[in-house]
């Protein structure tokens, strides 16, 4: 069994990652364990979303964050699913706790913004590849899954002044051809992911690319390092995404 | 030089040459019955011989008695080297034979008379006992008992001799050769081969080695490598403190042979040589062995030559696809990617037919036909993948280990058919289908049940496919052999090919072994005149080999030839044809394979209807060229695109980018100036110049001065969109205009009319500003913002759409690839003397090269502007577009054009090379890295060889043929070898 985790606190954000724990779940395949991880046990917001969703909440005692690195860390869990703030922390952008588990586990941790609601199911995601080998190894499990659960795959690369193209011979055949081969060697299992390319600056690019193609979740690869000049388009991704970003270490 | 050794039982070999006496047989007596009949079985399996030895024709051919039929060759090599004779089914042939002068006869009797008076002064009488062709030979011991020795006695011979010359003061046979040696010098012979067998001491004009020289050479003309041959002989080892008489057998040329000896080699053999022992019989077993290995299927050994393979190790997913289009096989008509021969996720294996399109117009794109090349391995239990390509012999193979060992060609003989070997898991090659419906087959396609008849509808006819295919089983491994045969029907007239299963029953008659023979040597024939060699530079020698070899498989040599962006290596641009075919590939097949350069130019001839249709609907007169051409011949640009910046635009391309017209003219003079064919001139030819002309003289806006523009165009510089006066549309305009007037009379067309091409070329404004030397690219372009590439990047090639943006771009001096100096490259005639340098100046420094066409172009301008080192800079980055990818879209295919301007710049700038009238204009540069630059052109029916060095030019012809070095004015050269001096010109 895959399991995906959860972790429920008594905030507003709960119903929301509640939501996208569900979604995610059933992308990857697997079951999701809500994991309450306040001493004081849950209090009445994060069970309403708990009964609503119709799973049970289990509360660990002990400090969060070793519990919940503990529990991410099972052999069968595969993802773990957390609020950008909140309960677990409150008044930063990203918040302590969020940040401390998203550098620290080594599985893929999906972060759900604030005041997000889930609508359903996942439909669409978008993941942004940078076009180096780490990019695509990271997120090849992703796009797998996506493509196993006939989700739409939206790929996006994002030029900048670093990774600009050679050549340009003839417009309109050299985008396709190009991008065919940018699919073949960075998502060769995304049959019929569509390809959105964007110039300038990346985390910009991808803004732009996540409201024209209304994605329902982000899937970055990155490498859990979030220190000053690291890790720029995470950093703007799970402030302004609007939507859950699914974190890949590479 | 270093021999290979060989294994016990050896690999298969597909030639094998050999010593006659103590190695074939014993002795002149000898019975041959059992040799005779290895010898016919082995020809017709495809092995080729050749029988070395010293003796004369007769006495080899009576012994031996062979008379094979071929596939495979049997040549004798006799008297020496001085003779070559062919046998077959009818008998002898002479093929080659050294003739001695006079004055070579009379210093040969010379040498010999004055060996003898020699070792008479020492009291050793010796004895002259023949004077064969080109040599003489000195009996040492004239004795009764050493009349006849055989040649298990030779220890006891040379012992003989030996104390026989010692008795005399002589210290040896080795010595006893020295004194033959100095004779033949004092009687005039520098290059006397004097060897000795123990008995005697010859004095000739040519050996063994002039043999082996000769037929590794041959070889070579048949496609087989040096790595592939057996060399076999008795007397490998030194004898007496000489060279063994067949060590002669082991020259440089074929270095990588492997070598053994069946003699008995009293003082060993040479390193790199194996030691069998066992005389004749030992001989008779390895024969056999090559028989056996030809008759279960055994496949030839792998070339192994870098400057001549491209060895791909592994399954890189992330460049799999760009190393399947470097791998591709091409026959001219058919191309199929180097994909992995098991399934692979990453893999895009693709067969296509030149010309053979679905869809229409934008939508036309060439339809994926059947897969040939699929078997279905168990690649997970197999060892890491290795793909071996051979450019020479145009062969690719694969080797699963533990899995299976495959030999694909699609044939140059043949072209359609394809052909596929494979050993390995029974179980595997059982359950191959021998034909795989493509997964974006697209079409409607018919198939039999075991998958060997398949046929796709197209728009104007049908692909048809057949195959064979044999599991033999060995065990629980098993042979595959699959031919399959490609055909289109219906298309354009004249290329009614014959139905797929009519091709495919006469491959299977012609048999596996004369299948792989005819592909071999009809790639070696190709090369043969096509082959560039630059000494000095391995890296750029290899690109450029792969190179050619891709464009060679890109035209065929017969009825039409449609060559798209990618050639036949992948599904990229569509298989559309732009001006690359015209001006970048074309030059290339006019000077080395004209019947090639006459198919894509047969390409635009039949698509003249739909051209001359455009233009009456276009509201003009004569013939306006499609941008992007597929089946029929009207335009197939696509009107909108997404950019890189995920913006939809307006393609404006396929409207505006006219100068298409001048090219496809320019491309059929090209032809004509290369090949002097007269009958196209005079035909298809003029009609394509007439045609083109009378488009632009309809196409002419004339203003109140009386000076003539095209507005409204863009020109090879796509970054500036509706320009006016676009100084290369102008130009080769006005160079179409002047070539119509020239190419015809008021005869051919209406006296008027034809002024008025003169007129109105006259008229034409071309940019040039007078003071500066420069041509303007456009009007207006010198009014925009001066910008060198180096202000906005750090490196180059780049594509500055995207850097700067295109509204920026429209506005500035950035150009995307050479416009107004490809008109330097194209029609030096046509503009002002001496502008090349101030042109190239300015506008390569405003150059992204944001086209890979650009790079190739600047290296030849560069070249022949004599800046080397730019030159150079620019020739190796065209020449890793495809090998480093570095276009990221290889993947697609490779870029044929690109790799023709490679061919083009190393040619035609660094060789500077032109055909122009009646002469071939010939100005090398040199650079100090490159010792020598060698390549053969076709001029005008003469087949030329030409060899530069840094102190001479060495041209070699085999017709009367006129040259103009270095502007010196024309020299008659040929037949024959004309050197050319820096200072001076010597004959």
């Amino acid at each position: 069994m895959r399991a995906i985790i959860a972790a429920v606190g008594d905030d507003p954000a709960a119903p929301g990652v509640i939501g996208a724990a569900v979604a995610v779940g059933r992308l990857f395949a697997a079951d999701v364990e809500l994991l309450n991880v306040r001493e004081d046990g849950p209090a009445a917001a994060a069970e309403a979303a708990v009964a609503a969703a119709g799973l049970t909440l289990s509360t660990l005692p002990g400090d969060p964050y070793v519990a919940l690195t503990s529990a991410a860390e099972r052999e069968d869990v595969v993802a773990l699913v957390v609020a950008t703030g909140g309960a677990l922390d409150t008044g930063h952008r990203l918040a302590h706790m969020t940040r401390r588990l998203i550098t620290s586990v080594s599985k893929p941790v999906v972060v759900v913004p604030v005041g997000y609601a889930a609508s359903g199911g996942i439909a669409r995601v978008l993941v942004p590849l940078d076009g180096t080998p780490a990019s695509a190894a990271a997120l090849r499990g992703i796009v797998e899954m996506a493509a196993e659960a006939e989700v739409e795959i939206v790929l996006v690369h994002v030029l900048d002044l670093a990774n600009l193209p050679a050549f340009g011979d003839q417009l309109a055949h050299e985008v396709r051809t190009w991008s065919d081969a940018f699919v073949a060697r960075n998502a060769p299992t995304a049959h019929n992911a569509r390809l959105e390319l964007r110039v300038g600056e990346p985390a910009a690019g991808i803004e732009e690319a996540l409201r024209e193609s209304q994605a329902d979740l982000v899937a970055l690869g990155w490498s859990r390092e979030l220190t000053e000049g690291r890790a720029a388009v995470v950093s703007e991704l799970l402030a302004a995404a609007g939507v859950p970003v699914l974190l890949t270490p590479a | 030089m270093t021999q290979s050794a060989v294994a016990v039982d050896g690999p298969r070999y597909e030639a094998l040459i050999f010593d006659w006496d103590g190695t074939a047989v014993a002795d002149r007596a000898a019975g041959t019955a059992h040799l005779r009949a290895l010898v016919a079985d082995a020809c017709r399996l495809g092995l080729d011989l050749a029988v070395v030895t010293g003796t004369h024709v007769e006495n080899i051919d009576e012994q031996l008695g062979a008379r094979p039929d071929g596939p495979g060759e049997l040549h004798l090599l006799v008297n020496r080297g001085s003779e070559t004779f062919r046998v077959g089914p009818q008998g002898l042939a002479l093929v080659e034979r050294r003739s001695a002068s006079p004055a070579e006869d009379a210093a040969l009797d010379a040498a010999a008379a004055l060996t003898i008076e020699r070792l008479a002064e020492r009291g050793l009488e010796a004895r002259l006992v023949t004077q064969r062709l080109n040599r003489r030979k000195i009996d040492l011991i004239p004795e009764p008992a050493w009349s006849d020795p055989p040649k298990a006695r030779i220890a006891q011979l040379l012992a003989a001799v030996e104390q026989r010359l010692g008795e005399h003061g002589i210290a040896g046979l080795a010595a006893a050769v020295a004194l033959a040696q100095a004779a033949a010098a004092d009687a005039g012979l520098t290059d006397a081969r004097v060897t000795s067998d123990a008995k005697h001491i010859e004095i000739g004009l040519t050996d063994k080695s002039d043999a082996a020289r000769w037929w590794f050479d041959h070889l070579w003309r048949r496609g087989i490598a040096p790595e592939q041959v057996l060399i076999v002989g008795d007397e490998l080892g030194p004898l007496g403190g000489l060279p063994g008489s067949d060590s002669m057998l082991l020259v440089g040329v074929g270095a990588r042979a492997a070598a053994v000896s069946v003699g008995v080699e009293p003082a060993g053999v040479p390193p790199g040589v194996t030691l069998r022992g066992g005389g004749p019989a030992e001989f008779a077993r390895l024969l056999e062995r090559q028989v056996a290995l030809r008759r279960v299927g055994a496949m030839p050994l792998v070339g192994a030559d870098a400057a001549w393979t491209l060895t791909i190790d592994g399954a890189d997913a992330a460049h799999e696809q760009a190393r399947e289009s470097l791998l591709s096989l091409a026959d001219g008509r058919m191309g199929t990617r180097g994909s992995l021969i098991a399934p692979n996720g990453a893999s895009s294996p693709a067969v296509v037919l030149a010309g053979a399109y679905r869809g229409e117009g934008e939508q036309s794109t060439l339809q994926p036909a059947p897969l040939w090349n699929r078997l279905s391995l168990r690649v997970r239990d197999a060892g890491p993948p290795r793909r071996v390509l051979e450019l020479h012999a145009g062969l690719l193979w694969q080797r699963f280990l533990g899995e299976a060992d495959v030999l694909q060609f699609s044939s140059f003989a043949r072209p359609g058919v394809a052909v596929l070997r494979a050993l390995g898991r029974r179980q595997a090659l059982e359950r191959s289908p021998p034909l795989v419906v493509p997964a974006d087959a697209g079409a409607e396609v018919s198939l039999d049940p075991e998958r060997t008849l398949m046929r796709l509808e197209l728009p104007d006819g049908a692909l048809e496919a057949a195959a064979a295919q044999t599991v033999e089983r060995r065990g629980e491994t098993a042979l595959l052999e699959r031919i399959v045969a490609y055909t289109r029907t219906g298309a354009q007239p004249g290329q009614t090919a014959a139905g797929a299963a009519a091709l495919l029953e006469s491959a299977l008659a012609a048999g596996r072994e004369r299948l792989l023979i005819e592909h071999r040597c009809a790639w070696a024939a190709r090369w043969e005149r096509a082959d560039v060699r630059i000494e000095g530079d391995p890296e750029l020698q290899f690109a450029l080999r792969l190179a050619v070899y891709h464009l060679m498989g890109s035209a065929a040599d017969s009825g039409e030839a449609a060559i798209g962006a990618r050639g036949l290596t992948g599904p990229g641009y569509n298989g559309h044809v732009f001006w690359d075919a015209d001006v970048f590939v074309l030059p290339f097949l006019a000077a080395t394979h004209p019947a090639a350069a006459r198919a894509a130019l047969e390409y635009r001839v039949r698509r003249l209807a739909a051209s001359l249709e455009a233009a009456r609907a276009d509201g003009r007169a004569g013939a306006r060229f499609a941008w992007e051409s597929a089946a029929t011949g009207f335009d197939v640009t696509p009107k909108v695109a997404s950019d890189r910046a995920g913006h939809q635009l307006a393609i404006l391309t396929g409207e505006l980018e006219e100068h298409i017209v001048a090219d496809v003219a320019w491309g059929c003079c090209c032809y004509v100036d290369w090949s002097g064919d007269e009958e196209f001139r005079a035909g298809p030819g003029r009609q394509l110049v007439v045609e083109t002309a009378r488009y632009w003289a309809s196409r002419l806006e004339w203003d109140a001065d009386g000076r003539a523009h095209i507005r409204g165009v863009i020109g090879p510089d796509e970054y500036h969109e509706v320009v006016d006066d676009n100084a290369y549309t102008n130009v080769m305009a006005r160079w179409n205009l002047r070539r119509a007037f020239s190419e015809t009379t008021d005869a051919d067309v209406d006296a008027a009319e034809r002024a008025g091409w003169r007129d109105g070329a006259d008229a034409l404004v071309d940019g040039l500003q007078a003071a500066s030397g420069l041509y303007e690219e456009f009007a207006g372009f010198f009014d925009l913002e001066p910008l060198v590439i180096a202000q906005l990047a750090p490196r180059r090639p780049i594509a500055a759409d995207l850097l700067i943006g295109r509204e920026r771009l429209e506005q500035a001096q950035v150009v995307k690839q050479a416009d107004v100096l490809m008109l330097h490259h194209l029609v030096p005639d046509e503009l002002a003397p001496g502008s090349l340098a101030a042109n190239l100046a300015f506008y390569e420094p405003r150059t992204a090269h944001g086209s890979s066409l650009s790079p190739g172009v600047h290296a030849a301008l560069f070249a022949r502007d004599g800046k080397l080192p730019q030159a150079l800079e620019a020739l190796r980055l065209t020449a890793r577009i495809d090998l480093d990818d570095i276009s990221e879209s290889t993947a697609g295919g490779v870029h044929i054009a690109a790799m023709a301007s490679l061919w083009q710049a190393v040619v035609m700038g660094f060789g500077g090379v032109r055909p122009s009238g009646e002469e071939l204009l010939l100005d090398p540069h040199l650079p100090g890295s490159w010792e020598v630059l060698e390549f053969p052109v076709t001029f005008k029916g003469a087949m030329l060889t030409i060899t530069i060095t840094s102190g001479e030019t060495r041209v070699r012809s085999d017709r009367p043929t006129r040259v103009n070095f270095a502007g010196r004015g024309t020299t008659e050269t040929g037949p024959g070898e004309t050197v050319f001096a820096t200072t001076e010109v010597q004959r």
